[in-house]
């Protein structure tokens, strides 16, 4: 019962981030896809996504904070992480995203300023989420291994 | 499986993939986000299908080159750094003629329509959801109908066209029909009969075996003669059976005539809208020959040059990237999408000499694109331009110097060059900023000379663009101009090179009165060049003087484009093959920009040396000149000469001089062949010293070839 506690916690967690807009029903095609050969497939899957998260959001403070703002490049980027995020729910730091990489396509540095400053906030919700899910997901796995055994 | 048995008579390659058709079905899947790679591969896996992934584009083309019977379906990200989904898309397409579907989080109608015009079966948006994505092998049967359409006039055919499929019945042959029900079937028949009567070809299989025709493959030269044959019955009136009379090429039929048909009036389409807009400019810097896609094209032929394997690429692949692959690179931040333009250098000039002259450039770049930038460049091109022009060899050096135009997107122009303007291709890249200007690229694919009704179009639309628009259109220009195979299409080069001319001041320091007097100021301004990408407009103000009209274009053109080249091709250029070097983008871009002036070309040589320096340019003008020359001459002649050419060039070098002889050879035929015009080129500079001729704006053109 234990997994099955853990399980609807988990669930629950979930629907709460939903309720709240940081999750969509993506994450839960994510979820269905993972099987039996690849039970971390979530686990990896938002672990490569806050890796790629972090980087980007790094590389974009870079390109907004040098002497001369980096529209291009933010543009792009911004772009990039509008994708990762949508793919994996994050739906509200998407949003963010699309705002940010509007602003940076206007050159508008302003905008961009405070278009990232709202991406940060966004994904550090997402992520905590995110990783709140991952600790779960851990324990659901490692008892379902242990359950095997 | 589950899934019904009917054999996927579609896909008579590997019958044993199609037994379970849908499932099995193999599929590419390139995207640059890790993240949504991976979860479009497992959601793939989940719909049974057989995934292969590639986070690059070129990786992508490469398992494609080397095995197109590998894959049933592409499905490729829109945004990706190192090529354009949607240039990707078209080579695909082109090549080897497989459904490719489109993917992205931009839900912007213009880039869907974008993506339907080039050529996709579907768009989607990102996150993709499974349930689409267990729809998608419905485009490999349909496709898998249609191309064999000859074979499957009716249900019946088609079912002996399938031939695998067991059950006979027409439809279910594209696909398990069956399976997928009814409903599939008859959506199938459907759409067989729609096509069949909607195709051109009309229903006159020769063959109607049933067993699918083996995937004709547009080689280089299967296009070369398509084109000609094309040309000359007239594109209105170019019916399949004429063609394929024309043509007479053995194997071949009226139905694969007719479905290339289709995919080249829509490229024509692309292009033609494209290059009215950035035609000046790409023209301008197009140098409207191939032999300035073969500077441009190093970059781009190279890669051309595998396309050309595929043969594809021919006007189709160009006219998509030029367009849209190409600008499109341009505009994205990673700078001239030269890469695009390779691709489009894939082109293949269907154009007869395009060939050759791509390879020249190929050669060229492969020494162009060191990114020595300055000597290495140089050095390197004249030899790869065997082009001939050894003489512009000389001027290569010039070129060498330049900075190497990292924004090697102005180069790619060349290499797009669709058909035979390939090289134009080129030089449109140079000028086109790189950053946007795809215009650039287009003038150089536009040039197929044979387009008679696009040579207009360039050539007309580079003369207004401003400034901006020029510096894309300088590369653009040039190119339609080259639609007209001869001089028409120069005209519109010309033009660009107008703009060019007044743009080159891109550098920044360009105005128009310095392009006029800088005329000769390429040997000062080649400085400029070297310098900046950017300085290279201020050389080819010097050719720029043609225009005089001080449009504002001209000189942006110019400028724009080497500016363009500089910053953006740098960031292209990076990506693309850095060997460009950046000074070489520039000089290329100059020497377009330069050529179309008046074939000021000789501020491309910035590097050169001042002095020296000119003389590179003017080579790389005349190439350019060359290019644009032929199409110069015809139009502008007498205004670029007049201006810029004889005075500037005077003081440059007879670099520039041998290049605007050159032009006017070039002009007049029309850049049939860039080795001519690169020749022309060649012993103009020798022998003039300055394209006292005016045509001088010429030279430049060849610059862009020499490129």
């Amino acid at each position: 019962m234990v997994g099955t506690d853990l399980r609807q916690q988990l669930n629950n967690y979930i629907q709460s981030m939903r309720d709240q807009g940081i999750l969509d029903s993506q994450f839960q095609s994510v979820q269905a896809l993972k099987t039996e050969e690849n039970p971390h497939f979530v686990l990896e899957t938002i672990t490569g996504f806050c890796n790629d998260a972090d980087n980007g959001i790094a590389q974009m403070t870079r390109y907004l904070e040098g002497p001369v703002v980096d529209f291009t490049n933010l543009t792009g980027l911004s772009h990039f992480l509008r994708g990762s995020s949508s793919s994996v729910g994050g739906v509200r730091m998407a949003l963010a995203c699309r705002d940010l990489r509007r602003a940076s396509e206007a050159n508008n540095k302003q905008g961009c300023i405070e278009g990232m400053a709202r991406l940060k906030h966004e994904y550090n919700s997402l992520k905590e989420g995110l990783n709140n899910i991952s600790q779960i997901e851990r324990q659901l796995i490692g008892n379902a291994q242990r359950g095997r055994q | 499986m589950t899934v019904e048995d009917q054999r996927g008579g579609v896909v008579s390659k590997d019958v044993s993939h199609y037994d379970k058709f849908p499932v099995g079905m193999r599929v590419l899947a390139v995207d640059d986000d890790p993240i949504c790679l991976k979860l479009l591969e497992t959601l793939l896996r989940k719909c049974q299908y057989q995934v292969t992934t590639a986070n690059q584009a070129v990786i992508a083309l490469e398992m494609l080159r080397v095995n197109r019977d590998k894959f049933d379906l592409v499905i490729s990200d829109v945004n990706m750094p190192d090529m354009d989904g949607f240039k990707l898309l078209e080579l695909v397409g082109l090549e080897m003629d497989l459904p490719v579907i489109m993917l992205s989080a931009h839900s912007d109608t213009k880039l869907v329509m974008k993506g339907i015009t080039h050529g996709a079966v579907d768009y989607l948006l990102k996150p993709v959801r499974i349930e689409e994505l267990k729809n998608i092998w419905q485009h490999v049967i349909r496709r898998k109908k249609i191309d064999p359409k000859d074979q499957n006039k009716s249900p019946n055919e088609d079912k002996a066209c399938h031939g695998n499929s067991e059950s006979g019945q027409g439809a279910s042959s594209l696909g398990n029909a069956d399976q997928n029900g009814k409903n599939s079937r008859k959506r199938k028949d459907q759409n067989e009969d729609e096509e069949e009567e909607g195709d051109e070809n009309g229903n006159d299989s020769e063959d109607p075996s049933s067993q699918k025709k083996p995937r004709v493959v547009w080689s280089v030269e299967l296009h070369r003669k398509f084109v000609a044959a094309v040309n000359q019955l007239g594109l209105e009136k170019a019916v399949p059976k004429k063609i394929l009379d024309l043509m007479d090429v053995e194997g071949l039929t009226r139905e694969n005539v007719a479905s290339h048909l289709q995919k080249y009036r829509l490229y024509l389409k692309r292009i033609s809208s494209v290059a009215s807009q950035q035609a000046n400019m790409v023209a301008a810097l197009g140098g409207k020959d191939s032999s300035y896609l073969r500077m441009a094209s190093l970059d781009g032929f190279g890669e051309f040059r595998n396309l050309a394997g595929s043969g594809r690429l021919s006007s189709s692949t160009l006219s998509s990237y030029a367009p849209s692959g190409m600008f499109g690179r341009l505009n994205s931040p990673a700078g001239l999408n030269l890469r695009g333009i390779t691709s489009s250098g894939l082109i293949q000039p269907s154009g007869q000499n395009l060939s050759s002259s791509i390879n020249t450039f190929g050669k060229l770049q492969p020494t162009l694109l060191p990114s020595n930038q300055s000597a290495g460049l140089y050095q390197g091109i004249p030899t790869s331009l065997e082009l001939n022009q050894l003489q512009q060899s000389k001027c290569a050096t010039g070129i060498g110097d330049f900075d190497p135009i990292k924004d090697s997107t102005g180069f790619t122009v060349s290499g797009s060059f669709p058909d035979n303007r390939v090289t134009v291709g080129s030089s449109s890249s140079l000028l086109s900023r790189a950053s946007s200007n795809p215009l650039m690229l287009q003038g150089n694919s536009q040039q197929t000379h044979n387009r008679g009704p696009f040579g207009n179009q360039s050539s007309l639309g580079v003369a207004p663009l401003n400034p901006e628009s020029f510096d894309l259109g300088i590369g653009g220009s040039s190119n339609f101009v080259n639609h007209n195979r001869s001089d028409e299409s120069w005209q519109g080069a010309v033009q660009l090179s107008r703009f060019s001319s007044n743009a080159l001041p891109l550098s920044e320091p360009f105005n128009h009165d310095q392009m006029a007097s800088n005329n000769l100021g390429i040997s000062s301004t080649s400085p400029h060049i070297g310098n900046s990408p950017i300085e290279f407009p201020s050389t080819n103000v010097v050719s720029g003087r043609l225009e005089d009209s001080g449009d504002v274009c001209q000189e942006g053109l110019i400028g724009n484009v080497v500016h363009n080249m500089t910053y953006t091709s740098k960031q292209r250029w990076e990506e693309y093959k850095q060997d460009y070097n950046p000074n070489m983008n520039h000089s290329f871009s100059d020497i377009n920009s330069m050529v179309s002036n008046n074939g000021i070309v000789s501020p491309l040589g910035r590097s050169l040396d001042q002095n020296s320096a000119i003389c590179g340019r003017s080579f790389d003008v005349s190439l350019i000149g060359q290019l644009n020359g032929g199409a110069l001459s015809n139009a502008h002649h007498s205004e670029f000469e007049n201006s810029a050419v004889d005075a500037k060039i005077k003081s440059n070098e007879d670099c520039l001089l041998g290049q605007t002889k050159s032009q006017d050879g070039f002009i007049q035929n029309g850049y049939e062949s860039l080795d001519d015009i690169m020749n022309a080129m060649m012993k103009r500079e020798q022998n003039q010293t300055l394209l006292s001729d005016g045509e001088f704006g010429i030279n430049a053109y060849s610059l862009g070839s020499c490129i």
